[in-house]
C-alpha cells in the first residue's frame, strides 16, 4: 500500500497540526463515505470531483498516500479505467485508515 | 492588513490556511468560506469593508470558483476602489486541463495570481510583495 507517514507542515506548530488533525480526519472520512454511497458504473464525475477535493485536502495536511491514492483515482477515471475504478476506491478508503493510524500514534490525536 | 477572505469547500483546508496566515500575523481579520454563494452575500454585505484578498479554490460542488467569479464580476464590487480585493486561486485545477488558459481572462476580473495547494508561507510573501510594491508605485 505505501507509507502512510504525515508531515507536519514546516509552518505549523506541532499544538496547532494536533488541533487542526481531527478534523481534516472527520471531513476526510465524511467525503470517503459519500464517495462509496455513489454507483460505480454511472457516478464517475461525481467519485473524481470528491477524489480531487480529498487529494487537495490531503496534500494541505502532509497526508502524502491519501493524496497519491486520491490522484491515481482521479486519473483513473479521466483514462477511463472503468474496471479499476472500484480498487482504486478501496485504496483510498484503505489509505485513510492507515494515516489516521499514523497520526494517533505519532500525533496523538484520539482514536 | 485588515482583511482575508478564504474560499475552499474543505473546511480541513480552510483551518490550514487560516492557521497559516494566523502564524504571519498579517491580517486582522479571516472570514472562512465553505459555500461559494455564502461568500458573494458576505461581499455584497460588506461593499464598503471588502477584503484586500480573496484566496479562491475552484473545484467546489454547486457554485464553483468560475462560477464565483462570474458572480463576482456581475457585482461589480471594488470596481471604483483604489485597491479592490486582489483574488489569487489556489487549486491544481488551473494547471491541468489547460485551464492556464483562462489566465489573461482571469486577470481582467482582479486575479492576480495562481497557486497549487498547499499553498505555503512562501508563496504569500511573494504575493504580499508584489501588493505593497504595487502600493509604492
Amino acid at each position: 500500500m505505501g507509507n502512510a507517514t504525515i508531515f507536519l507542515p514546516i509552518e505549523i506548530s506541532m499544538e496547532s497540526f494536533q488541533v487542526l488533525l481531527p478534523d481534516f480526519f472527520e471531513e476526510i472520512e465524511e467525503d470517503f463515505e459519500l464517495m462509496r454511497l455513489v454507483d460505480l458504473n454511472n457516478g464517475e464525475t461525481e467519485i473524481q470531483k470528491i477524489a480531487h477535493k480529498i487529494k487537495g485536502s490531503a496534500a494541505t495536511y502532509g497526508a502524502v498516500l491519501i493524496a497519491e491514492k486520491a490522484k491515481i483515482l482521479e486519473e483513473c477515471i479521466i483514462a477511463n479505467l472503468k474496471g479499476n475504478i472500484e480498487r482504486c476506491v478501496n485504496e483510498v478508503g484503505e489509505s485513510i485508515r492507515l494515516s489516521h493510524d499514523y497520526a494517533v500514534l505519532n500525533f496523538g490525536i484520539s482514536d | 492588513m485588515q482583511k482575508v477572505l478564504l474560499l475552499d469547500d474543505s473546511k480541513a483546508v480552510n483551518n490550514m490556511n487560516e492557521a497559516l496566515l494566523k502564524s504571519m500575523e498579517l491580517f486582522e481579520e479571516i472570514h472562512k468560506y465553505s459555500n461559494a454563494s455564502e461568500a458573494l452575500e458576505y461581499l455584497k454585505v460588506n461593499s464598503n469593508a471588502l477584503p484586500e484578498f480573496i484566496f479562491l479554490d475552484l473545484s467546489m460542488p454547486k457554485v464553483d470558483g468560475f462560477d464565483f467569479l462570474e458572480n463576482y464580476v456581475q457585482l461589480k464590487l471594488g470596481v471604483n476602489s483604489k485597491c479592490p480585493p486582489r483574488i489569487i486561486i489556489v487549486s491544481d485545477q488551473l494547471f491541468e486541463n489547460n485551464n492556464i488558459d483562462n489566465t489573461k481572462k482571469f486577470k481582467l476580473i482582479g486575479v492576480v495570481n495562481h497557486l497549487r495547494k498547499p499553498m505555503d508561507k512562501e508563496d504569500i510573501l511573494d504575493i504580499m510583495e508584489e501588493y505593497i510594491e504595487e502600493l509604492d508605485s
